[in-house]
């Protein structure tokens, strides 16, 4: 994956949960929030619903977030380092 | 203090055993698995994670990004639940009950366990024997 592009995108789906915190929390619990491309993308009733919605997206987006709308997201990136192997 | 050891294998590595979700698997140490929030406590077989998935036993999904040695960022997904320490020669729990999140690995890579997992046992210390190649939990 093009690191620059993911980290850009990264940053624009970080200040859109920023922006939309309040709208996404207050969907409550068993939602799942759907962030692609700097916009909420859905509100879903499962994580696979909210995926789904993001994998219908063209272009594909190199970074997204779908989450527990009353749970903060994860943007960190995992080390993995055995995964080369 | 109780006490489980795991010997390391012939090829150098750890493996230790593991419930997840009170399914009994073997994981390989892998201090290098490190997640910066501190909720991805393993990597394990998409076919585990799937068998997982479908039983229900995982909640809290998440979208998550790793990257590996090389740089290259990918995809998974991962979901809560809990685990435990396995004792290698009474098959019975050790420590205490961990929740934390599973994340769906790659295939042909082994089942891992990173340091998420040993930090979430409070109250524990592991002992790394490097003479004698082992890796022992001590638990209260």
């Amino acid at each position: 994956m093009d690191s620059p592009a993911f980290t850009v995108e990264l940053s624009s789906n970080r200040a859109a949960y920023e922006r939309l915190r309040e709208q996404i929390q207050s969907a409550g619990p068993g939602q799942y929030a759907a962030i692609a491309q700097g916009r909420l993308i859905a509100l879903a009733g499962t994580f696979d619903e909210g995926l789904a919605a993001v994998q219908r997206l063209r272009p594909i987006p190199k970074h997204f977030l779908v989450f527990p709308a009353d749970e903060e997201p994860a943007f960190d990136v995992i080390d993995d380092f055995e995964q080369s192997a | 203090m109780a006490e489980a050891c795991w010997r390391a294998a012939t090829d150098g590595r750890y493996w230790i055993d593991v419930h997840i979700a009170g399914q009994p698997i073997r994981v390989m140490i892998d201090l290098g698995l490190v997640d910066p929030v501190d909720a991805v406590g393993f990597e394990v077989d998409p076919d585990f994670y799937d068998q997982l998935k479908h039983a229900g036993v995982l909640s809290r999904f998440q979208v998550r990004f790793r990257r590996d040695a090389s740089g290259q960022i990918t995809r998974s997904e991962s979901g809560r639940t809990n685990a435990q320490l396995l004792d290698p020669i009474t098959r019975r729990g050790i420590g205490p009950l961990t929740q934390l999140h599973v994340c769906c690995g790659a295939p042909n890579v082994p089942s891992r366990v990173g340091v998420v997992f040993f930090h979430r046992l409070t109250g524990c210390n592991v002992d790394w024997r490097l003479d004698g190649r082992t890796w022992c939990v001590q638990c209260p």
